[in-house]
């Protein structure tokens, strides 16, 4: 109820209205009071004085005071018509009374007489007459001669003022109350019909429609008046009144949009039962699919497991053919029968290599490239594969540069063998389109950081290049830039798309650039991590000292200069013999002295001169730069100088660490170098256990490791050469990995369970003899037990390389190579 | 009436006429001041007169209102003639001066000019006339109505019972005018709801010794006298009586309470009476003429009537000298004669 609006107001109007008369009944009270007690004040006077002026107009007529008849009546009748009088009486002055009314007045002393007598004035008083109060007037009634005859008193009670005041009061809080209770119930219903039932009707509408009254069946609510309800009503009414034009719309849009739904579910019920046909035919469609896929894959494995095969199985009797090429080009003596075998040679290889390339594309093909991630050098790499393809470079008159800084990062983490193939093919492309000039295989360090570095390897030629059109398709599968290219230059067309495969899955990126008629350059850009420990190679420094580098290719030069300035030494590039002596003779020493040793013009007595110019007699460390593995040729054996000699290609380190060889270990492999240029054959010692099951390879193998210098003894399965192997005393075991009855696996872990069953203080090495070239083969074969790994076909220098590693020293002093690293 | 007739003096009466402009502030409606013109039966300067024309103006209040007044004088001068003449005067006033309202007073001016206007267009308003108005043929008729003068008897007798307290008998002394029946007749009405008053006689009189005798001889057979008719009483010579004389005799001799109907009867001796106020009269004439003039009335939707409140009038002199004391009560509101009028 206390929510109303119209109880609200009421009772906010009833406090006012209270207050306010409440407020006003008690100041009107007070005056009330105030002015009725001067009204009966008044009032007395003036009953006295009408009582005083009847007298006086009586005496007038002459009558004497006690011949008055009816005077008694005459006052009690003017008295009567005066309310609230308490008292009433005239009194002659010498206390006779002539007139008494109303109760038991008492009558004035004779002193008050006196007084009032005396005073001849009227007076009023309020006196105190026993428990009663009373206003009290005294009038004297003069005579004609102006002596007083007589005094009229006048009482009224101050009761009649308490009396009137406690009336008026009762009379006011009647009033008050009735009126504001008329006036409130007049003012409910007035709200009630001006505000309440309007809102009421605006409320139940506002109610209906919430409770779901339809819009259009909403009467509007009637706008009697325009005061603030009427203005709310009519907005109401337009507000429903858009309301149910908006429900309208939105009906029509619905019942459009259902239309629509239903033709669209029409439309799609086609289009789905078409889909389903579609779909069943994809189904059928994808299941033969599948099963083509299935046979893909089956024909796929098949193939790849064909293509080892293959691999193996022509290996295998590669090996014999190589083999034996090779062992007739030591034995025979007719150059033109030496020409043909070298036909042979390089035939086989060239085999070999085309089968390599068509194993690892079948590989990538077939998603089961792996990668390895071991720590290795890869400025060794570098060196390795330079000096793998500088024959060729020579052959063909191209100088191979390696440009590897000491900047560069040593021992990275990756697959040793990929990088190496990656190198291979890129270099080996390069040499074959590159009939003069160069080829730079270089390194840089882009970035580093946290333990990973981010390395530009870069190939450049100055060969014929390639045009820009075939530049795209230049990583394709089977592509080479033209056909006459692969009518000149041969090849398969994989070696680049399994290049740039083997980029991509280390993580880097592969780009081409060419001119044609200048040249090409590959760039690629991996990103590794560096392996643990590993420092840069610009730990040796030569800070405060000079180097004389004589060197006529201008490119070459360069990159040595750069390695030896980042060295911290003071190069002084020189381009011919002629300009290094004019440094020399010009008073300039150096500490050390580079000379290339194709030098036009030098020999014994140049390079003596260029190292003793020193004016103090110091000599300058001559190094020579060869091109040739087997030392400085004959021109420069005669000089006093000591000689450090390198073999190109070399990393920056190789040079850095000959030019602090000490002159003992100098002169040695000087002495070394000088006698490996007079084609000594090495040899090794010891007993070996060859377990091969192919005859030709069995006799390839014997006849390699006894020119060696080697005792062998054959096994031609893994039962045989375990057994062989517990029978005899065997420095070394060479071990075919797939061999019939038990394979080179099987054996190498029973020799090694026997081995470690027996508690036998020595292991002895076992080296795996297999045509399965691949990295992991490699791997397997660790992993087996075995300690190296020898590919089928081998070459004399290959097998002689890795078992010089295992048995002890040669026979003789002579090391397999002069050339350090 | 008759007392003023034994006033008329013979000597010629010259008809006064005084004009009077009204001095009052408001104009009438049509721009110009009313015409009334005053036709009175005695002269201005009684006091009868005076009170009426004094009433009248009171009651016109604030009109603007041109008066004059002829004076009819019929109370000094009674003569048939003067009656005549004084009426042609007023006729001749009215054709004239063409007042809007005649006003006029007593028997005389009804009689001998009014009454000859019955059924003009100029109304006519009257007063202290004692005939009955079918007398004047004014019973019904459009432009007359008017106030009747009839005596306050049954006031009259009241007072007396409060001088009297035992009042019981009384007896009507009248002489042989004409009026006098209608005035017993009236007296005798009015009196019928006091069954404690009788009138034990009603004695028409035409001599002074009989009257002298009558009197003496009510002395303690009546409580009071009623003395009314006391103008044509003759003396032994058959002269008439002065009523005067007749009035101060029974003062003298009588010792019984009198009453009469007349102020001057009061002045005369008479023990008390209630009269006809001039003023009362005057008043309600003027009120009849205001609601004419002022208000456009028709003059007969306005019934005649009387007066009906009459001024009281005792003689402190008689009761003093009957031994009568006067409740102070009358002595207050009463107008008290302290003496007779032949000591002053």
């Amino acid at each position: 109820m206390l929510r109303s609006v119209r109880t609200k107001i009421v009772a906010a109007v009833a406090v006012v209205a209270l207050v306010t008369l409440g407020l006003n009944a008690a100041v009107g009270v007070l005056l009330f009071k105030e002015q009725y007690t001067r009204a009966i004040q008044a009032q007395t006077l003036t009953v006295g004085r009408n009582l005083a002026t009847q007298l006086r107009q009586l005496l007038a007529l002459g009558i004497p005071v006690d011949e008055l008849v009816g005077f008694d009546d005459q006052c009690r009748e003017t008295v009567d018509a005066y309310d609230d009088v308490g008292y009433a009486m005239v009194v002659r002055p010498d206390g006779r009374v002539l007139f008494q009314d109303r109760g038991p007045a008492v009558l004035p002393s004779d002193a008050e007489l006196r007084d009032g007598l005396a005073a001849g004035e009227e007076t009023v008083v309020l006196v105190q007459d026993g428990s009663a109060s009373h206003y009290d007037a005294l009038v004297p009634v003069l005579g004609s001669d102006g002596e007083t005859v007589a005094v009229v008193r006048i009482g009224v009670p101050v009761r009649a003022v308490t009396e009137r005041v406690h009336a008026l009061t009762r009379t006011s809080v009647i009033t008050a109350i009735g009126s504001l209770g008329l006036g409130l119930v007049v003012l409910a219903v007035v709200i009630g019909r001006l505000v309440v039932r309007r809102l009421g009707r605006l409320d139940g509408a506002m109610r209906a429609i919430a409770g779901g009254r339809d819009l259009g069946a909403t009467p509007p609510v009637p706008v009697d008046s325009h005061d603030e309800i009427g203005t709310i009503a009519l907005a109401f009414n337009r507000m429903i009144e858009g309301l149910d034009q908006s429900r309208r719309e939105v009906e029509r849009y619905t019942n459009e949009l259902e239309h629509r739904v239903l033709e669209r579910t029409r439309e799609l019920s086609t289009t789905n039962e078409t889909l389903e046909r579609d779909i069943e035919r994809r189904r059928k469609s994808e299941a033969a699919l599948l099963q083509a896929r299935r046979d893909a894959v089956a024909a796929s494995e098949a193939k790849s497991r064909f293509l080892a095969n293959m691999s193996h199985e022509i290996r295998t009797p590669m090996n014999g053919v190589l083999g034996m090429a090779q062992l007739l080009s030591q034995t025979v003596s007719d150059p033109e029968q030496r020409g043909w075998v070298e036909v042979i040679d390089n035939s086989g290889r060239a085999l070999l290599s085309l089968i390599d390339d068509i194993l690892d594309f079948s590989k990538v093909e077939a998603g089961k490239m792996t990668l390895a991630l071991i720590p290795f050098d890869l400025g060794a790499t570098f060196r390795e594969v330079g000096r793998l393809l500088a024959p060729k470079a020579a052959e063909k008159g191209v100088r191979l540069i390696v440009d590897y800084g000491p900047d560069v990062p040593r021992q990275i983490v990756g697959d040793p063998g990929r990088v190496r193939q990656i190198l291979i093919n890129l270099l080996g492309n390069a040499l074959k389109f590159t009939e003069h000039g160069h080829v730079l295989l270089a390194a840089e360090c882009l970035a580093r950081s946290d333990g990973r570095v981010t390395l530009a390897i870069r190939v450049r030629d100055t060969g014929v290049g390639i045009p820009a059109s075939a530049l795209p398709r230049l990583f394709e599968t089977f592509s080479q830039a033209t056909d006459d290219t692969a009518r000149k230059y041969g090849g398969t067309g994989l070696g680049l798309a399994i290049t740039r495969h083997l980029v991509e899955l280390m993580g880097g990126s592969i780009r081409v650039e060419s001119t044609p008629g200048e040249g090409t350059a590959f760039h690629i850009q991996l990103e590794l991590d560096v392996a643990a420990g590993s420092e840069r190679d610009g730990g040796r420094r030569f800070d405060g000292q000079s180097a004389l580098l004589v060197e006529a290719n201008a490119t070459e030069r360069a990159v040595l200069a750069r390695h030896l300035r980042d060295a911290g030494l003071a190069p002084e590039p020189a381009d011919s013999v002629c300009s290094a002596l004019a440094a020399v003779d010009g008073g300039k020493a150096f500490d050390f002295t580079l000379l290339a040793a194709d030098l036009p013009g030098l020999d014994a007595t140049t390079l003596t001169r260029l190292a003793t110019a020193h004016p103090d007699g110091t000599r300058s460390t001559v190094v020579v730069l060869g091109r040739d593995p087997s030392g400085p040729d004959s021109r420069l054996s005669d000089t006093s100088v000591p000689l450090r000699f390198i073999a190109r290609p070399f990393v920056a380190r190789d040079l850095l660490d000959t030019m602090t060889l000490s002159p003992e270990r100098d002169a040695r492999d000087h002495l070394g170098s000088v006698r490996a240029s007079s084609g000594v054959t090495p040899s090794l010692r010891g007993r070996v256990l060859v377990a091969e099951d192919v005859v030709m390879n069995q006799k390839v193998a014997t006849a390699i490791l006894r020119r060696l210098g080697l005792e062998v003894d054959l096994a031609e399965d893994g039962r045989q050469a375990v057994e062989r192997w517990r029978g005899g005393q065997y420095d070394l075991v060479l071990m075919d990995c797939h061999m019939p009855e038990m394979d080179g696996y099987e054996a190498t872990r029973r020799i090694r369970a026997t081995e470690a069953a027996s508690g036998a203080a020595t292991r002895i090495p076992i080296v795996a003899l297999t045509a399965n070239a691949m990295p992991e083969d490699r791997a397997h074969c660790i992993q087996c037990g075995m300690d190296d790994f020898v590919a089928k076909p081998f070459s004399r220098e290959a097998l002689s390389k890795v078992l010089s590693r295992w048995l002890g020293p040669p026979s003789t002093d002579a090391t397999p190579t002069a050339a350090v690293g | 009436m008759k007392q003023r007739d034994r006033h008329l003096p013979i000597t010629l009466v010259g008809i006064a006429l005084a004009s009077t402009l009204a001095t009052t502030a408001v104009a009438d409606p049509t721009g110009r001041s009313l015409r009334v013109l005053h036709v009175m039966s005695y002269h201005a300067g009684w006091e009868w007169n005076r009170d009426q024309l004094a009433g009248f103006k009171e009651a016109m209040g604030d009109l603007a209102v041109e008066y004059r007044v002829l004076e009819m004088d019929t109370k000094r001068d009674g003569s048939e003639a003067n009656k005549v003449r004084s009426g042609n005067e007023a006729r001749q006033l009215v054709d004239a001066w063409k007042p809007d309202l005649v006003y006029t007073n007593d028997d005389n001016a009804q009689l001998y000019f009014a009454k000859d206007y019955v059924g003009a267009a100029t109304p006519f308003v009257f007063s202290g006339v004692n005939a009955e108005p079918g007398t004047y043929g004014y019973t019904g008729r459009d432009n007359v109505t008017g106030v009747l003068e009839q005596e306050h008897g049954l006031q009259t007798v009241r007072l007396l019972r409060q001088i009297v307290p035992d009042l019981r008998r009384i007896a009507i002394i009248v002489d042989s005018g004409a009026t006098w029946p209608g005035v017993v007749e009236r007296l005798r009405a009015s009196l019928a709801g006091e069954a404690d008053i009788e009138i034990a006689a009603v004695d028409t009189i035409h001599t002074f010794a009989e009257y002298k005798e009558r009197v003496l001889g009510y002395q303690g057979k009546v409580d009071a006298i009623g003395i009314l008719g006391v103008f044509s009483y003759t003396d032994a010579s058959g002269a008439r009586v002065p009523y005067e004389e007749v009035l101060r005799w029974t003062a003298e001799n009588s010792t019984l309470p009198d009453f009469s109907f007349w102020g001057d009867r009061v002045e005369l001796g008479t023990l008390c009476a209630v009269r006809v106020s001039g003023l009362a009269q005057g008043r309600a004439a003027g009120e009849m003429a205001r609601a004419i003039l002022a208000d456009g009335r028709a003059p007969s939707s306005i019934p005649i009537a009387p007066t009906v409140k009459g001024e009281p009038m005792v003689s402190l002199a008689r009761a003093r000298k009957l031994g009568l004391a006067i409740p102070s009560g009358i002595l207050l509101n009463a107008k008290v004669v302290k003496g007779f009028r032949w000591d002053s």
